[in-house]
């Protein structure tokens, strides 16, 4: 079986899960997003579903790093192939998601309760009609929502560790013929306490082995979340449209490294209320055989209040300050068929960032950044080929005050070319391979945070090969056998890291850091449909991601902080009648915690076993009620992502959800 | 036989899930029960036992718990690693985070720990834990004859309404803690300006550098002050106007009192000021030819039983200090002030480290015996700490890698 079916198969069997419901023919499937090359990974319906976040759902996803500081509240961020969590791009209908200030998404943020895909590009996406930013990341998780297909209710209720409750409604209405609506809110609250265990021996003259092993439990780690959706989705002749309001209010507390402390004072009490709004839409349409058109736009206001509160934390720095950010966005891209073989395609993007800040003398940055891509898309059946060139230029206005900042580097631009080929020489065996540049843009953060930032800054800069094969052949009786094979070489350059200068006191972000990244993905997959589905996969990863900023230092030639050499993954499923069973074991060899690579900050290797089980009852009159659990670190293995921010133990989360 | 293969995956998943190591994290240093025991570097052979040993309180990155506890035994010429940890195993979090000062009073070793919030008193014989006093954000510490006494961050809050674009902040206000020094036990407080630093004792009055180093992204500017206090009554009596940053304060045994500043970064450079008991106004250090910049300084220690202090504020500085180039190699000086403002220039001192960060000077007579100093290098990453023999024209004596930014040092 063609590989690309047989993924477009797993996803539609996995969306049947919610019955025959959703959206297989549509008026738009002229349209249909088809890629030169497959995504790299595709995260499956029923993870989807019992998944608490994004962050969750992306567990175990071959070459890509969770970080993740624990807890519910806690910062998740995603690293694909060691280039940096900020050359990771996330887009939700198609749309970038994205945070100026600091150039990172925090994927605990995202429910993934009315997403029907989520896909993740290791490299270069190439689909039709895709925005100049899309061309812009190094690589990228794309989320779908999924469009409803009849009048639909859905409640849902989650709860368990941490003193969690979660309940959320959807409602799915079809407006006439053509248009359709869905409706969702959802609350969350959490005190974020678990207990962790913390333990060191060392080992005497004498052989015997002294030390200590504590139990303590992360405070101000609470969470309490509010959400609300519409979205409305709709076809014309030979397209589609869709409009998305989403607004999001998220108060927590971040419970801060462990360290020696009396317990007199408290770790940390650290507070972050966000409130953010935005409104987005997608329009769609094949003007005729040749030409089609898709535009785009969105608009954000996010406001944050952050404090360390020294009154309860004395330790704390005393911050205490609110940040306002607002954006637009707009984008038009062209897809020109000429012939059945050859296409182009070009667009053109628009965006504008403000923030502002109650900090004294603060620079109040604004940022309109132009994108434009042009290629060409080659299909000779066996042989795909897309190529293409995205200029990037940003233009920086700031209050020049602050820290003596000049206005002469306000600008930066920069030319980025990528490069896909795709063959697929037998049934079932495609070999890929692709070449690309791309670069980040300094935050606001980078840029002009009092004090540190540095308004000198070029942009940071990703080089990126990659090749490999996937392939899968039907065993018989309904058994399929997969595998993929994937080298990469990245080089990451002008890596923007902030350097105390001088002395101490005074941090400066710096255009300094270099790293050679070389690896590989290995994917061994076995899967069974039928009437007993059951899948096997494995994956491996193999990572060299040396610091090469400046030879001749203690760190030049080690591992970047926090990648693994060596990672993995093991998921089993099993799919019989209404029950579905999950489990995903991840594997993370030893790290460092610093790019000095010696046995002081060595973090342990990690693993942990989750097991997700789902129980569905067809009731009368299509109403469906479905169970759910969730296992979690079902050894209670103690561990640490990143150091000193220790992992919840087994912890146990619970779903019942109703749908009429 | 599809039961049977998930037989064999679950098999294959079991083995994973258990085979994952479960053996505790081993240090590679041993953990000894006597301090002699302590396994050290050779760093130096030859003539060496005038002091017993040099204690390296070493700060750690902030948030990554690492402070640790190096010391150089003068008698075997080894320098030992990491003894607070081996010498106490079962300390729970070991020193801590962010070692900021250390002194020697009545043979026991008093480190203040900042981000942990405590001052850790020990042995200074064996290292061994004898008390935890909590005290919120220490900085430095200063003793008179039965008390001890800690600056801090920690004081009453302000509400500070700036001028125009800024609403309402609550900043808190520097503190002094006065510690009984047998019972370990907090026994009265006097708020200082923002940011206390450095504090020095002298004849009856503590003199406290107010740095503002924290308050200064509320209030735009920092403090330049010095604020003296009673040390009887523990009531303040008065300030001394310096220069903006305070870091340091040293107090001669002749009654000069000389106060270090950091500079602003922008218009005034780091220096060192001098004053005496009763002077509201501090007089810049300053020779012909030279800024006298302060990159890092210490007061001298004489050898004795215990240890005394001598009548020189030994300084590395130097003219470049804002030039922010990371890749930067600058030329560091040496020189010494003595008398209040008489400054001596040691030339043949050549610093061939990355980032002088902490200093010590151990005499012997009236003359400089030897120099050491802490090398932070990246500051994130372990550093060094070297000897320089003063008599043989600062000729680099030893170097070995320590913690991370080794910043204070003292002598025993």
């Amino acid at each position: 079986m063609n590989p690309a079916v047989l993924l477009l198969a797993l996803s539609l069997s996995a969306s049947s899960e919610q019955g025959a419901d959703s959206l297989r023919a549509s008026r738009v499937t002229a349209l249909r997003q088809t890629a030169v090359a497959p995504p790299s990974d595709t995260v499956r319906m029923f993870r989807l579903r019992t998944g608490g976040d994004l962050a969750d759902a992306l567990r175990g996803s071959g070459a890509l790093m969770v970080k993740d500081f624990g807890g519910i509240g806690g910062l998740k961020t995603v690293n694909v192939r060691s280039l940096g969590s900020a050359h990771t791009g996330v887009f939700l209908d198609g749309i970038a998601v994205e945070d100026a200030q600091n150039m990172q998404v925090d994927f605990g943020r995202f429910s993934t309760d009315d997403l029907r895909a989520v896909e993740v590009y290791n490299g270069q996406k190439s689909g039709r009609l895709m925005s100049a930013k899309e061309y812009g990341s190094a690589s990228a998780v794309y989320l779908e929502t999924a469009r409803p297909a009849r009048n639909r209710t859905v409640l849902r209720i989650r709860g368990g560790s941490f003193g969690t409750v979660n309940p959320s409604f959807t409602r799915e209405q079809m407006l006439g013929g053509k248009t359709a609506l869905r409706l969702s809110a959802s609350a969350l609250r959490s005190s974020g306490k678990y207990r962790f265990h913390l333990s060191r021996y060392l080992e005497g003259e004498d052989g015997l082995l002294r030390g200590y092993d504590t139990v303590m439990v992360r405070q101000n780690g609470d969470v309490s979340r509010v959400q609300a959706e519409g979205q409305l989705f709709g076809s014309v002749r030979g397209g589609d449209w869709q409009v998305l309001g989403s607004f999001q209010s998220l108060e927590r507390g971040f419970p801060g490294p462990v360290v020696r402390r009396p317990s007199v004072f408290p770790l940390s009490a650290e507070r972050q209320e966000d409130r953010s709004g935005f409104v987005q839409g997608l329009f769609r349409k094949s003007v005729s055989d040749r030409y089609a058109i898709a535009l785009r736009g969105k608009a954000e206001d996010s406001r944050t209040h952050y404090s360390t509160h020294p009154e309860l934390n004395p330790a704390a720095l005393p911050y205490d300050n609110r940040y306002h950010q607002q954006s637009a966005y707009l984008s038009a891209a062209h897809l020109l068929s000429v012939g059945e073989r050859l296409s182009f395609h070009l667009a053109t993007d628009l965006q504008y960032n403000r923030l502002k800040a109650d900090i004294l003398q603060f620079a109040d940055p604004s940022r309109l950044t132009f994108f434009g891509a042009g290629g060409a898309d080659l299909d000779l059946g066996e042989l795909r080929l897309s190529g293409s060139l995205l200029y990037t230029a940003a233009y920086d206005r700031f209050r020049k005050q602050a820290g003596g900042f000049s206005l002469e580097n306000s600008f930066r631009d920069a030319w980025t070319p990528s490069l896909i080929l795709c063959l697929e020489p037998l049934e079932g065996t495609v070999l890929t391979a692709f070449a690309k540049r791309s670069c980040r843009l300094p935050s606001f953060n980078d840029l002009y945070y009092t004090l540190v930032g540095n308004s000198r800054l070029r942009p940071e800069d990703a080089l990126q090969f990659g090749a490999g094969i996937r392939s899968s052949v039907p065993l018989g009786s309904g058994w399929t056998l997969g595998g993929r094979a994937e080298a990469f070489a990245n080089r990451v350059t002008d890596k923007i890291i902030a350097v105390p200068t001088a002395n101490q006191f005074r941090w400066t972000m710096y255009n300094i850091g270099k790293v050679g990244i070389l690896g590989t993905d290995l994917v061994f997959d076995l899967r069974r449909e039928g009437p007993v589905e059951a899948g096997l996969s494995a994956r491996y990863t193999f990572q060299k991601a040396l610091d090469r900023s400046n030879p001749g230092s203690l760190t030049y030639g080690d591992q970047i902080p926090y990648i693994p050499v060596h990672s993995g993954s093991l998921t089993l499923d099993l799919k019989w009648k209404g029950l579905t069973a999950e489990s995903v074991t991840v594997l993370t060899g030893k790290r460092y915690s610093s790019s000095a690579n010696i046995p002081d900050y060595a973090v342990d290797p990690w693993m942990t076993t989750d097991l997700r089980l789902a129980c569905t009852f067809p009731l009368r009159k299509e109403r469906v009620l479905t169970l759910r659990m969730n296992l979690n670190n079902l050894l209670g293995r103690q561990y640490e992502i990143v150091q000193g921010y220790p992992m919840p133990g087994f912890n146990v989360m619970g779903s019942a959800e109703f749908a009429f | 036989m599809k039961w049977k293969t998930l037989l064999v995956f679950s098999g294959i998943l079991v083995c994973a899930a258990t085979g994952c190591r479960k053996d505790p994290i081993v240090d590679p240093l041993p953990v000894v029960s006597e301090d002699e025991d302590l396994a050290g570097e050779s760093v130096t052979v030859g003539e060496t036992g005038f002091f017993t040993k040099l204690f390296v309180l070493n700060e750690g990155k902030m948030g990554t718990n690492n402070a640790t506890l190096d010391f150089f035994r003068f008698a075997n010429g080894k320098y030992v690693r990491n003894a607070f940890d081996r010498m106490n195993p079962s300390q729970a979090l070991g020193l801590g985070d962010v070692g900021n000062d250390i002194k020697i009073c009545d043979g026991k070793i008093w480190a203040v720990i900042n981000n942990s919030g405590l001052v850790e008193v020990m042995d200074a014989f064996n290292e061994k834990h004898i008390a935890t006093i909590p005290v919120r954000t220490p900085r430095n510490i200063a003793f008179d004859g039965n008390y001890a006494y800690v600056t801090s961050y920690a004081g009453a809050f302000v509400n500070y309404q700036a001028d125009y674009t800024v609403g309402e902040h609550l900043i808190c206000k520097g503190r002094v803690y006065k510690i009984n020094r047998s019972s370990y036990a907090v026994v009265d407080s006097v708020d200082v300006g923002y940011q206390p630093e450095g504090i020095a004792w002298y004849d009856g009055r503590l003199y406290v550098a107010n740095s503002g180093g924290l308050s200064y992204a509320v209030t735009y500017q920092y403090e330049s002050t010095v604020s003296v206090i009673d040390a009887g009554s523990f009531k303040p009596i008065g300030t001394v106007e310096v220069a903006p940053n305070l870091k340091e304060v040293f107090a001669d045994p002749d009654g000069n009192i000389y106060v270090t500043s950091l500079g602003d970064y922008y218009m005034n450079h780091s220096g060192i000021f001098s004053f005496r008991p009763g002077d509201t106004k501090a007089t810049r250090v300053r020779t012909e030819g030279m800024n006298c910049n302060v990159t890092c300084a210490a007061l001298s220690t004489r050898p004795g039983n215990p240890a005394v202090p001598g009548n020189e504020v030994f300084v590395i500085g130097t003219e470049e200090e804002w030039n922010w180039d990371p890749a930067a190699d600058k030329n560091y000086y040496l020189f010494s002030v003595s008398g209040g403002n008489k400054v001596t220039r040691y030339s043949s001192f050549r610093y061939d480290g990355s980032v002088p960060y902490g200093l010590c000077a151990a005499m012997e007579g009236s003359g400089l015996k030897y120099l050491f100093v802490g090398d932070a290098v990246d500051y994130v990453n372990p550093g060094a700490v070297s000897c320089y023999a003063a008599g043989d024209g600062f000729k680099r004596v030893w170097s070995t890698t320590s913690g991370v930014d080794p910043g204070h040092f003292c002598l025993y």
